[in-house]
């Protein structure tokens, strides 16, 4: 813009909708230069600003009085004072450019940065007041504002702009940051609100509506119509002289002060009394049938009494009152909207009803809101509130307005920060939904920012947790077992075990000890294989009557998962089977707060396969007979107290049994190392698992009665199972979980079918989707296999080569111990397979340990593993 | 030797910054309300207790420092390993948190021993030179990999500590926990009897490598402190 | 020449089978045409009103020629047996009602952009014009066929019972309780309040309307009838008028 255009528009009457941008050129000019004020620069403005308006309070008051021919020159004289002294108090500490929250340790920063240019559309009710408010929000953050006065009151409204304005431009504001319309009109005031960046409407429903509807982001209020509700308890005289200060105070002009008083039945007259003491006047009927005819026309407030004295407004209707009469009060008995009296009246008329107790007065205060209108603004109550606490609860609980006052005269308490000193002061009431609003507190500094977050990445804690104590060497049964007396004293012993193991004399080792030590036990037998509810119900119904201390689970996977049930049942007969088997993403972050264990009985763990490593794991898998629908349970209140791993109860472990829960320990260290929460503790213990395996496992296959392979496969087990206690599993374990459920394989051959597979989807170094954990940075699967394969002593070229060879010596490994090739060698029918395969892959999909995946499957591509596993190759 | 024993603290937590997280266990498990602090006398002057104190202050709880007569429920080792020692010693049945600041420097096996939650925040360690992290670490896992209780168990953790310090590319994040896991093996493979066992071999080669390359590498590591 | 109607400037009288309103010498051309205009929308839509026939000039004066319709309105029917108030009244809410569920033909004028014209045109204050510049804006736009003048004068009965709506000038597409807020205060101005409150309670029973939503109304469609600057109504209109909007 040209020197001399500028100079025009800055002395311009802004009357047209050409000047009226001119102007907008102005102020965001001077904005854009203020947005980069520091906060230093922008207090001492605000307070230049707020200073000035302050000083000028007084000649302010008279002029808005004169020009609208409303209200009461001392009370605007106090209006403008808080709108200057109190706004600026509040603020002036708040934090509103740059940096305005910093935490180091998680991370995070906040910045705040001013919105624009805001629309301020000011009110006839409150002229100087709210413009000065406004402005000096606007000042505060770093934003431009342009007054839209209301006709009535435009020549007031544009002087406390102007006196703000120049006060923060004397103060180093840029110039032009204020602006006004001169000569509102409709027009302009749309033309305002739709180029504006915020709007901040202050008027009438069709006013708030506009703006709503103009596209902009706008903050809008609503109507009042506040009731005082006086309860038998409350202190009359407090309660009688509060409301009339609060209704006389500028003729009953401020939104939020009472407009009707609900007193209870047995103090009614007391009320009354107190109020004619005070200078009240109660109309009769003849005068309260004129003055109805008169406050409302076709349902609207007549503009005439607004703001007015009650001797004026008398007058008008008809009827005379003494000159020094402070309040009108019509008794009424309707809360309907044919009722005069019932609805807003700006003005020094009260409405006044009688309850028959608090519970109709609650009714009645919230019939008015509905019915007349006001509906989240205000309400008022006066009772005793040390007494009747469970009635300021009520009526909190029923009144559906965004602020509740009690003991507070509400035109004052409404604004905050005078009776109330935690509630922000404002001049913008927002009434939130019920009044049409998009705010439902009182409006401030907050609510004129744009706030960004800076979020690093962080990554989550993590962890590494095993049983306190973890005992081993073939032996050590009874010896560890000493602890039970010698430290713990324990009296009761409940011991889990499936029947084939108690049948065959396994439990016999620790039945002696107890025997013994003089501890008392029982023993609990009926564990199936894949563990069921119901049995786990059986076995806790046992526990119950036995009461016991403590608790041995003797036995493979399903002895030790039904044992971890059954004590979490006993310990906790009310907690929600279903809420513990909930989904998670992040352990840590769960829905669901497993209860506290140990309180009734310390847990002991006793492998007798090498082997699940349920032993040191806080997992538990059931079965729900009834649907047969699997329940994997995690949490690490579940890890046992105690694990005891002695290499005798091996010692006649079958071969089938052999390979395969050897094959499951190596998956398990490999899937562990792969995961993307895989730690540097849980790296160690599961490259030694697999070193020892591969070593080891083909002797114990072989030759069963070899102490030494044996104790190494019981070793590898354990540490194996503490590695995925920790860092979980993959998509081999969800793969193969289905597979066993639908096709009925044992677990480890399960695993055995599918790893290499998995193993080179994981390796893919471009995955379609990545693994989604903070600690995991970049697809690096290929890198972490070859580590293990160069600490199992494979070699290669490169990285590919090591790699392909590592996968051979698994199938090598697969072969010496008897693991057959495909799913299809065990005899599964392929039509059977084909058909299941879609709704095994979505199921594969949806388990619990496809998150620890490297790289996130997708259902096809389960799918296609799973395909390739049946037939031995790529299809 | 019919029973050997691996063990651990219930809860080892670690990351950078975690300490506000781990410590919200106080209030969410342990429920405690009033927390003594046994930390060293050089701890009070340098400002280095402020994280600790902070997160106990916003999480609301009463808390004391060195006042062993202020009658806390819950005990807080905060230090080098004399502080931590202290604290182990003192904590009795009380819930023991350990809270090393120089976990590439001295351990306190007691503390490991004790502790119901031992914390690992890289953001409350006092730096030390990478060279004597490293000549710690490599002392700690020597003598972990002889002893009287030493096991896979041990050796996997001596193992990868050493894995992690041969590698040329560790960060200071990763000796952390290597000196953290020799700590851990060590505590758990000494005894007081007499050694009875020794896995130098083992762990030779699970490295990798020959016995001599192995003990070469340890001494220049140890060594490595005094250039 | 059989005269029926005579006003200030306009004559309407009978033609035969036809009934021609004829407008003063200086009357604007345009408002002529424009009512003929509204006339032809109107039956267009099947309404029950006299078929227009002709527009035509008639020496200096401007013609609209249309079917005649022999009968009463329902002004002189209530006049000649005010005990038929009741049934008239029920029967004139009813035919409103009819119109109003018309769907207006989109190229008729609307009822808003009338309002705003009119509102300017007047000789309220400033301040005054703001506020119902600002509520007219905020009233929801409809688009249901608005007499805009409706009284019992405009409904002719035939001897047959049948029945047809006549004076279509100030038609426009809009709000249905803009045009109930009309017929209240022409109600209001002819008959009074007794009479102008039984009828809008019987249009807000009949079309579930609430009584606020015609109110709302009210000082708007004051603003408009001051235009016409009958003295004798002025009071009441500016009384209407000077409403306060809660803020």
């Amino acid at each position: 813009m040209s020197e001399a255009k500028k100079k025009a528009a800055a002395s311009a009457i802004v009357d047209s909708v050409e000047s009226l941008d001119a102007l907008f050129v102005t102020v965001r000019a001077a904005q854009q230069q203020y947005a980069s004020f520091t906060q230093e620069q922008v207090d001492a403005i605000f307070r230049a600003a707020a200073l000035a308006a302050n000083h000028a309070r007084i000649p302010l008051a008279k002029m808005a009085v004169e020009e609208t021919g409303m209200g009461v020159v001392e009370d605007k004289v106090i209006k403008n004072n808080y709108a200057a002294e109190h706004i600026y108090n509040h603020y002036k500490n708040t934090k509103t450019c740059g940096v305005i929250e910093e935490d180091k340790e998680f991370g995070i920063m906040k910045i705040a940065e001013p919105i624009g240019i805001i629309a301020a559309v000011i009110p006839t009710t409150n002229p100087t007041s709210t413009a000065i408010f406004k402005c000096l929000m606007a000042l505060k953050t770093r934003n431009g504002i342009i007054i839209s006065p209301h006709p009535r009151a435009k020549a007031s409204t544009i002087e406390a702009a102007r006196i703000v304005k120049e006060a923060a431009e004397k103060a180093g504001a840029p110039a032009g940051l204020i602006g006004w319309i001169d000569v509102p009109s409709l027009e302009l005031t749309n033309t305002v609100m739709k180029e504006a960046d915020i709007i901040l409407a202050t008027g009438g429903p069709g006013m708030v509506k506009s703006a709503y509807s103009s596209g902009t982001p706008a903050i809008g209020v609503g109507a009042g119509n506040a009731a005082a509700v006086i309860d038998s308890s409350a202190d009359i005289v407090n309660a009688v002289s509060s409301i009339i200060l609060s209704k006389t105070f500028d003729n009953g002009m401020i939104c939020a002060t009472e407009q009707t008083i609900i007193a209870c039945k047995d103090v009614y007259d007391a009320v009354k009394a107190e109020l004619i003491k005070r200078g009240c006047y109660f109309l009769n009927d003849e005068e309260k049938d004129k003055l109805r005819k008169t406050m409302l026309i076709n349902g609207a407030l007549n503009a005439k009494i607004v703001g007015q004295r009650p001797c004026i407004i008398a007058k008008l209707a008809g009827f005379e009152v003494p000159e020094d009469v402070k309040v009108i009060i019509g008794e009424a008995e309707s809360t309907g909207v044919e009722e005069a009296f019932a609805h807003e009246k700006l003005t020094t008329i009260l409405g006044m009803y009688k309850a028959e107790n608090f519970e109709d007065a609650m009714d009645k205060a919230e019939q008015l809101l509905v019915n007349a209108g006001g509906l989240g603004h205000t309400s008022s109550l006066w009772i005793d509130n040390v007494k009747e606490r469970a009635k300021i609860d009520a009526f909190a609980e029923r009144m559906k307005t965004c602020r509740i006052l009690v003991n507070t005269p509400s035109s004052l308490g409404g604004i905050g920060d005078l009776y109330n000193f935690k509630f922000p002061p404002s001049m913008t009431l927002g009434c939130g939904s019920w009044g049409g609003n998009s705010v439902s507190e009182n409006v401030g500094v907050k609510h004129l920012l744009n706030v960004k977050t800076v979020a690093e990445r962080r990554e989550n804690m993590l962890w590494f947790r095993t049983p306190e104590k973890v005992y081993f060497k073939k032996g050590c049964l009874p010896v560890a077992l000493d602890e039970l007396k010698n430290v713990m004293n324990k009296k009761r012993c409940f011991v889990v075990t499936d029947s084939f193991l108690y049948k065959n004399g396994f439990t016999k080792v620790i039945t002696d000890k107890l025997t013994e030590m003089g501890i008392a036990y029982t023993v609990f037998s009926d564990v199936e294989p894949d563990p069921t509810l119901r049995s786990a119900q059986l076995g806790a119904e046992a526990m119950r009557k036995f009461e016991p201390d403590c608790i041995i689970a003797l036995g493979g996977g399903s002895a030790m998962d039904a044992g971890k049930i059954m004590w979490v049942l006993y310990e906790h007969p009310e907690a929600d089977f279903l809420d513990m088997a909930m989904r998670f993403i992040d352990i840590r972050k769960r829905v669901y707060t497993f209860p506290k264990m140990g309180e009734k009985a310390y847990f002991i763990a006793i492998p007798t396969s090498s082997g699940t490593g349920s032993e040191v794991t806080p997992f538990a898998v059931i079965t729900d007979q009834e649907t047969g629908t699997k329940y994997p349970l995690a949490d690490y209140e579940l890890l046992p107290d105690m694990a005891i791993v002695d290499t005798d109860l091996m010692m006649s472990a079958p071969k089938g049994l052999t390979s395969a829960s050897g094959y499951d320990a190596m998956v398990h260290a490999l899937e562990a190392y792969a995961s993307v929460m895989a730690t540097d503790y849980t790296d160690g213990l599961a490259i030694r698992a697999m070193q020892l395996i591969f070593r080891y496992l083909p002797t114990a296959y072989e030759d069963g009665t070899n102490v030494k392979a044996r104790e190494k496969m019981a070793t590898a087990s354990t540490m194996a199972g503490m590695a995925f206690a920790n860092a979980f599993l993959g998509v081999c374990h969800s793969m193969a979980h289905k597979l066993g459920a639908y096709h009925h394989l044992p677990h480890g051959v399960a695993n055995a079918l599918l790893l290499t597979i998995v193993m080179r989807f994981n390796a893919c170094e471009k995955p379609r989707k990545m693994g989604v954990f903070s600690q995991y940075q970049y697809p690096h699967t290929l890198e972490r296999y070859v580590e293990c394969a160069e600490a199992c002593g494979v070699t290669g070229k490169d990285d590919q080569e090591i790699f392909e060879n590592f996968l051979q010596k698994l199938e090598d490994l697969k072969a010496a111990v008897g693991i057959k090739k495909t799913i299809k060698d065990y005899g599964i029918d392929e039509k059977v397979f084909l058909e299941k395969l879609d709704q095994m892959s979505e199921d594969a999909f949806d388990d619990q340990c496809t998150g620890a995946n490297p790289r996130y499957p997708l259902i096809s591509e389960i799918k296609e593993m799973y395909l390739e596993a049946y037939y031995g190759e790529k299809k | 030797m019919s029973m050997q024993s691996f063990r651990m603290p219930e809860k080892l937590y670690f990351k950078q910054g975690c300490l506000p997280v781990a410590l919200q266990e106080l209030v969410d498990v342990y429920q405690v309300q009033r927390v003594l602090i046994l930390t060293d006398e050089v701890m009070l002057h340098n400002g280095r207790l402020a994280p600790l104190t902070g997160a106990l202050y916003d999480m609301g709880l009463d808390y004391a420092v060195n006042s062993e007569s202020f009658a806390a429920d819950c005990v807080i080792g905060f230090g080098f390993a004399q502080a931590l020692d202290r604290a182990a010693a003192f904590a009795g049945d009380k819930p023991f948190i350990a809270v090393p600041v120089s976990a590439g420097g001295q351990m306190s096996i007691p503390a490991w021993r004790k502790a119901d939650m031992f914390i690992l925040d890289e953001d409350v360690c006092v730096p030390i030179p990478a060279g004597e992290i490293c000549s710690h670490i490599a002392q700690t896992a020597r003598a972990s990999l002889a002893g009287a209780n030493v096991s896979d168990y041990t050796l996997a953790l001596s193992v990868q500590a050493l894995r992690i310090l041969f590698d040329k590319a560790h960060t200071t994040s990763a000796l952390l926990h290597a000196a953290a896991m020799a700590q851990l093996a060590y505590t758990t493979a000494r005894s007081d009897e007499v050694p009875t066992d020794n896995l130098f071999e083992d762990a030779a080669e699970a490295l990798g490598m020959s016995v001599t390359e192995l003990e070469n590498q340890i001494n220049s590591a140890v060594t490595a402190q005094h250039t | 020449m059989e005269i029926l109607l005579e006003r200030p400037n306009k004559v309407i009288y009978r033609e035969g089978d036809h009934a021609v309103k004829q407008f003063a010498e200086n009357y604007s051309t345009s408002d002529v045409l424009n009512e003929a205009l509204n006339q032809a929308r109107v039956q267009e839509t099947g309404l029950p009103i006299p078929k227009l026939v002709e527009v035509r000039k008639n020496g200096e004066k401007w013609e609209i020629v249309m079917d005649y319709i022999p009968g009463k309105t329902m002004k002189q029917l209530l006049e000649e047996d005010p005990s038929r108030e009741d049934e008239i009244l029920d029967r004139f809410v009813e035919i409103q009602l009819s119109i109003h569920a018309t769907p207006a033909p989109s190229t008729m004028n609307k009822l808003k952009d009338k309002m705003n014209r009119k509102i300017s045109e007047s000789t309220l204050d400033a301040t005054t014009r703001y506020e119902l510049h600002t509520r007219l804006e905020s009233m929801p736009k409809h688009k249901k066929v608005c007499h805009g003048d409706l009284g019992l004068g405009d409904v002719i009965i035939t001897p047959e019972g049948k029945y047809y709506i006549i004076d279509w000038a100030h038609a426009t597409q809009g709000n249905a309780s803009a045009d109930a807020a009309r017929t209240f205060l022409k109600f209001s101005l002819t008959y009074g309040e007794e009479r102008a409150n039984k009828y809008l309670d019987l249009f807000c029973k009949k079309s579930d309307t609430a009584k606020q939503y015609v109110q709302q109304w009210m000082p708007i469609v004051a603003a408009s009838q001051s235009v016409k600057g009958h003295e004798e109504e002025r009071d009441l209109l500016l009384r209407w008028v000077d409403v306060f909007e809660y803020q």
